[in-house]
């Protein structure tokens, strides 16, 4: 059972931690404590600390600096940490619940199995940090800069960025569920081995974004900017939308199943679709660049609308079911080894081709 | 035959001038010895502790308690004690003695010293006793004025008129009162304005001193007046832009006469509590934002400037107060959380400009951060608001009140407009029904407020006890008092020093209304007592903040239809434990209450009228059980066929009456029959008690409902079930049946006719038990720069609402096309219950965004099929338990980006 703070620890937590008879700090250890409503302003610095098992509740604590500490099976419930700095600093089991972190730097931490419940952090730093394991129910960034973060095998519930910026940031196994990036800039993004359910991302800046190695469901990039964008190995892609985007490069690899994709009001330099089986595909009103390319895979039901295609280059796909085009223009569009399945409905109306160009109607020719 | 009003003054006058003319060279007159005069403080009567005379009734003596410097005399008492007609600002008194002399006329009795222990009880001759509050005493004790007297002087003393003579005992000094525009500049006003001279006005200024800063220039509160000048009412709000510079906050001393009809045995008493004077919302009344940006002019019934929908406290209390006032009260009491908060929001530009954008409120609320400063967020603006509403009432009907505090009067930062953090979990002091007070939905409230609407600037408690200075130094000197009536015992209790809600291991805690922790004191339990024990000539009425019996919002008024409904009130006596409190106890005390209660169950107090939990209700007292006394729980709303509000003679229950009345600035909430699951709400009120002229019964208990307010809308009701209960829709969703492949990319042909069909989906709880329907659902988006306006029709045979053929391709671009934060439904409901429907207001939308997510079936060999779940913001999360955190924010920073209304 957590007992009160005794005064002396009260002073070495929140001002003066404890030194030896040299005057010299000494690593200290406080466990089994309940802190109930307080607010600390004075500013303390803490090395080599151990909180064990320390329930912080209705805490408001500003300025406090934690440097190669440990906190296990710490509980911080309905608390602000504020302009508090935490540098090589390992959590280890510990819950965040209903707690805001406000202009809060922390560089080299890890965070190991921990919990966070409706999490907000407010222009805070979360610099070369760890998590492994996290679990959270809505973790809320805002103005945060994540630059060299790592979330390992994490369970992510309600991911939440706005303003949130990234040198590099990677997610490797666990799950996401329900995120949301909002005018975010991350120069490179890696998700890998993640299943996403329902991610949205808009008005975001990325150099490189990967998402490989599982099952997407519901993602969709709204006014964002994007160098190379590039989906591998997804075993299911389902209703990727991308919207009034510009983007240098979209890679679709090695995905045999893409239902629904849909690119739409967007500039594309480059698409490559490589071994991708899309069903119902929709392209409206996309500009795209003279070296994309569709090979190998298939493309059953696939529908243009409006938009200009500078060069579309498909080889060895298989076509099927239907391919409807309207008052799109296709400059270069050429097929190689097509596999046209019988009957192919093309409902193609006012489509246009430029000079040399292979029509729709010539992809059974193949 | 009437009441008056009159104002006591206590005048040092000033030392005599020099002579002017000549000066003799000899004379033979003798000059008569200056009088002799001391500083005083008439601590009562007070602004809020007044006087009541009940001509004939009364024994024929004004009754006052004086604090003084040196040994008081009849004498002194006779020259500088002046009897004013009205509250006036400047204080004009007549020079003239009371009496032509004080012998048989003036009586005054030495009480001992001024006491700051909170205990000491003083009293009057016969009309009051009262515990003063340990501020107003350190600041007599500061001026040297220690000396307390009980005073009593005959009625004769009132003026029948002003004289002509009378001479203002204020001055006049140049002071900050205002802003105006000049041009585009919000500009400052500097005006002459009243100052007092009694020293309680001194000491009043020291106060402000230290709370609101120093009354010059370098100080950065931006409040007109600096908060030492009332506010005007203009209409039914303050006028935020200039205080009264007639108007000081000071000190009054209030005699009010009740003569001819109005002289009664039993005077009526009317309450007010729970005001949460928050008057940042007046300006949140500005903003022109709106859920769905259709465009000036556009649909504007569906989806309207939040503004003009905000139901704001500051206009419900002055209605409830019209009522209160303006009805058969004859005497108000005030039942504390007088204000939300001590800080909160001003900004001149925003309350002079009319025009203002939906980013300028949301620079005006900001409370994050360095945004938050001691000019942004500056001390004192709704005590003030208070002040100037309280006078107004008092001063315009003649009718006294009497205050007590409330936990809130001292709660020091402000905190945002929704701010859920985890509220069932952590046993949060937040409070989730904020928006629901302002008739708001989650979604409205935060897109007014702004991005910080869901921040609180303090993490733990901002109840400051030592804010308390502000209510009894300008109020009431007393914490706690008795006044006597004819026939009747009036006794307020004061909240305390402290609050208990934090307690994660605790059973009341959780979720509960904060406690008060150290009332009922034994002080307080002695001042009672002693009103108690004279029950047999005054029966005892008892008024305190928080509650004695007071349901949980969950329990029905009327369960079943039931007139009344039962629960318990448990005798215990553990006051560090949280653990026995029942869900018919919310924010009750923790001290003495065994005592307290074995009062009430032997039925030693007549009607006990409470506040704090919002919500109104009459509770009967059945025959106590060991330690458990059953209870009935009625409603007093005159207009309710279930209400009891005659008390019918012959009722061995009728006493002890407890009454927990309606909050009178927020909207409260109401649960008839367990509809809305306690998310319902009505209207603000407050409650009139009648009591029996001859008998001295009470009688009648009728809530006064601000009824030229809005109705509570019940999309606000709908609103909280989907965000803070178990939600509205089936798996949280709206569904759209199953469509092929190429329909839905819209590769196939046309279709005549409809191909989409939405199930709204609604639990059984909403459409079956509520008997609610909705009578439009829309579908709205915008896409580039258009809005698409979908308007469905309900297809019965489907049972789902069919998108008209015209409108395919708008219907699909709204579920595939528009981009996430500009996609909404807008929801027309109503009830074909008629409480449900005639209760709230249905005319407005339900307007939230949602987000499309597709679903695909593609069996081989089968038709490849698409569907669409319609859902919320991360409904997607699987959160168990009360879903207080779902994401009903806005996407603020998306509208900032791509809306130019929401531009810097």
């Amino acid at each position: 059972m957590a007992e009160r703070l005794a005064a002396e620890e009260l002073v070495w937590l929140t001002r003066d931690p404890p030194r030896d008879e040299h005057d010299q700090r000494v690593a200290w250890t406080l466990a089994d404590r309940a802190i109930d409503e307080v607010r600390w302003t004075d500013l303390v610095e803490h090395e080599h600390l151990t909180l064990e098992r320390v329930e912080f509740s209705a805490t408001q604590w500003n300025g406090v600096v934690f440097r190669r500490c440990l906190l296990r099976e710490v509980q911080f419930a309905r608390s602000t940490l504020a302009h508090a700095v935490f540098e090589d600093v390992v959590f280890e089991r510990c819950r965040f619940q209903g707690t805001t972190f406000e202009a809060c730097q922390f560089s080299r931490c890890r965070f190991e199995r921990c919990e966070f419940e409706f999490l907000t952090a407010i222009r805070s730093g979360l610099r070369e940090c760890v998590f492994d394991q996290l679990t959270t129910t809505v973790f809320d960034l805002r103005e945060c800069d994540l630059s060299g973060t790592r979330f390992v095998e994490a369970s992510l519930d309600g991911l939440r960025a706005s303003k949130s910026t990234a040198d590099t940031l990677e997610l490797r196994g666990g799950r996401l569920q329900g995120g949301d990036l909002t005018a975010c800039q991350i120069r490179s993004l890696q998700i890998v081995g993640v299943p996403i359910d329902g991610l949205r991302i808009l008005d975001s800046h990325f150099g490189q974004a990967t998402l490989a190695g599982a099952r997407i469901n519901d993602l969709s990039l709204g006014g964002c900017e994007i160098d190379e964008f590039a989906i591998v190995d997804c075993p299911e892609l389902l209703g990727l939308h991308v919207l009034q985007s510009t983007i240098a490069e979209v890679r679709i690899d090695t995905c045999p199943m893409v239902a629904g994709l849909l690119i739409a009001d967007s500039r594309i330099t480059e698409l490559n679709l490589h071994d991708a089986r899309l069903y119902d595909a929709a392209f409206e009103r996309v500009d795209a660049g003279p070296r994309s390319r569709i090979h190998g895979g298939a493309l059953t039901g696939i529908l243009f609308v409006g938009g200009t295609w500078a060069g579309l280059d498909l080889r060895g796909v298989q076509l099927a079911d239907y391919v409807a085009v309207r008052q799109t223009h296709f400059s270069g569009l050429q097929f190689a080894a097509m596999q046209v399945g019988d009957p192919l409905d093309l409902r193609l109306d006012s489509d246009q081709y430029g000079d040399g160009s292979m029509t729709w109607s010539d992809a059974r020719g193949t | 035959m009437a009441r008056d009003l009159y104002n006591f003054i206590w005048v040092v006058p000033p030392p005599p001038g020099p002579t002017i003319g000549p000066v003799p060279l000899q004379t033979t007159t003798t000059v008569a010895r200056a009088a002799l005069t001391t500083r005083g403080v008439i601590v009562f009567p007070a602004f809020m502790t007044p006087l009541v005379y009940v001509d004939g009734k009364d024994p024929a003596w004004l009754e006052l308690l004086i604090a003084s410097e040196l040994v008081l005399t009849a004498d002194m008492v006779n020259r500088q004690l002046k009897i004013s007609a009205g509250l006036r600002g400047n204080k004009p008194y007549s020079p003239a003695p009371l009496f032509a002399g004080a012998g048989g006329n003036i009586e005054v009795v030495s009480v001992g010293n001024v006491s700051d222990d909170g205990e000491t009880i003083l009293e009057t001759h016969s009309k009051f006793a009262g515990i003063l509050h340990p501020s107003f005493a350190t600041a007599l004790t500061n001026k040297r004025v220690s000396k307390l007297y009980k005073v009593r002087i005959k009625p004769s003393a009132i003026p029948t008129s002003s004289p002509a003579d009378e001479l203002p005992y204020s001055y006049q000094e140049s002071k900050f009162i205002g802003y105006r525009m000049n041009g585009t500049t919000v500009e400052r006003v500097t005006r002459l304005a009243t100052v007092g001279s009694e020293l309680s006005d001194v000491m009043i200024r020291d106060m402000q001193n230290r709370r609101f800063g120093p009354d010059n220039s370098g100080n950065l509160n931006t409040i007109p007046g600096r908060c030492r000048y009332s506010f005007p009412i203009s209409g039914n709000a303050i006028d935020m832009a200039r205080a009264d510079p007639q108007l000081p906050i000071q000190s009054y001393h209030p005699l009010f006469v009740h003569t001819g009809a109005q002289a009664t045995n039993y005077l009526d008493f009317g309450h007010v509590s729970d005001i949460h004077v928050n008057s940042r919302w007046q300006i949140l009344g500005k903003t022109n934002a709106r859920v769905i940006e259709y465009g000036d002019g556009q649909f504007e019934d569906e989806s309207p400037k939040i503004g003009s929908v905000l139901a704001e406290n500051n206009r419900s209390f002055h209605a409830v107060l019209a009522r209160v006032f303006g009805g058969d009260a004859d005497a108000v009491i005030v039942g504390g959380d007088i204000v939300d908060h001590i800080r909160n929001a001003y900004s001149a530009a925003r309350i002079l400009s009319s025009t203002n954008t939906p980013r300028q409120i949301w620079a005006a609320m900001n409370i994050e951060g360095d945004a938050y400063t001691d000019a942004t967020y500056p001390f004192g603006l709704d005590l003030v608001a208070f002040y100037s509403y309280i006078f107004d009432s008092m001063t315009s009907s003649s009718k006294p009140v009497f205050g007590i505090t409330g936990n809130h009067d001292c709660y020091v930062d402000a905190f945002g407009i929704s701010p859920r953090l985890n509220a069932e979990l952590m046993a949060s002091r937040t409070n989730e029904g904020i928006p629901a007070d302002l008739n708001l939905t989650f979604y409205e409230a935060l897109l007014a407020f702004g991005p910080s609407g869901g921040l609180l600037r303090s993490a733990s408690s901002s109840f400051n006890a030592e804010w308390f200075d502000w209510f009894h130094l300008v109020l009431s000197p007393f914490n706690d008092w008795w006044f006597k009536f004819p026939k009747q015992s009036l006794v307020g209790l004061g909240w305390g020093t402290s609050e208990d809600l934090i307690d994660p291991r605790g059973g009341q805690s959780g979720g509960h209304l904060p406690r008060s922790d150290d009332a009922i004191s034994n002080a307080q339990l002695a001042l009672l007592q002693r009103a108690v024990d004279a029950r047999a000539t005054r029966k005892v009425t008892l008024t305190t903040h928080f509650t004695f019996l007071s349901y949980i919002e969950t329990v029905a008024m009327h369960p079943g239809g039931a007139r009344s409904s039962p629960g318990t009130f448990r005798l215990n006596d553990n006051t560090l434990g949280t653990e026995n409190y029942s869900h018919f106890e919310m924010g009750t005390f923790e001290t003495n209450r065994a005592t307290l209660i074995e009062m009430l169950a032997n039925r030693q107090i007549q009607c006990v009228l409470t506040g704090h939990s919002h919500r109104r209700g009459m509770h009967l007292l059945g025959t106590r059980t060991g330690d458990t006394i059953p209870a009935q729980l009625f409603d007093t709303d005159p207009t309710d066929s279930l209400s009891l509000c005659t008390i019918p003679a012959g009722l061995t229950t009728a006493e002890p009456v407890i009454i927990v009345s309606d909050s009178a600035g927020p909207y409260p909430r109401h649960n008839r029959d367990g509809e809305f699951l306690g998310w319902g709400s009505d209207r603000p009120g407050g409650t009139v008690i009648k009591f029996e002229e001859s008998s001295g019964r009470l009688s009648e208990v009728r809530t006064l409902t601000a009824t030229n307010r809005q109705k509570a809308r019940g999309v606000v009701a709908m609103d909280y079930v989907d965000v803070s209960s178990t939600g509205a829709f089936n798996n949280n969703r709206l569904e759209v049946a199953w469509i092929t492949g190429e329909q839905d990319t819209g590769a196939a042909p046309p279709s005549p006719t409809p191909i989409y069909f939405i199930s709204a989906n609604l639990t059984a709880q909403v459409h079956t038990t509520w008997q609610m329907i909705i009578e439009k659902l829309v579908f709205a988006g915008r896409f580039g720069t258009t809005w698409l306006h979908i308007e469905t029709t309900y297809d019965a045979a489907r049972n789902a609402f069919a998108v008209p053929a015209a409108q395919t391709n708008d219907f699909r671009t709204w579920l595939r096309l528009v981009l996430q934060p500009t996609r909404y439904i807008s929801i027309k409901m109503n009830s074909r219950s008629s409480f449900i429907a005639n209760r709230y207001d249905w005319s407005s939308y339900w307007n939230f965004e949602v987000m499309a997510q597709a679903l695909f079936q593609y069996p081989a060999g089968a038709p490849r099929q698409v569907s669409y779940r319609i859902f919320r913001p991360q409904r997607e999360i699987a959160i168990t338990g009360r879903d207080v955190q779902w994401r009903e924010a806005p996407n603020f920073d998306w509208r900032m980006a791509n809306d130019p209304k929401y531009a810097p």
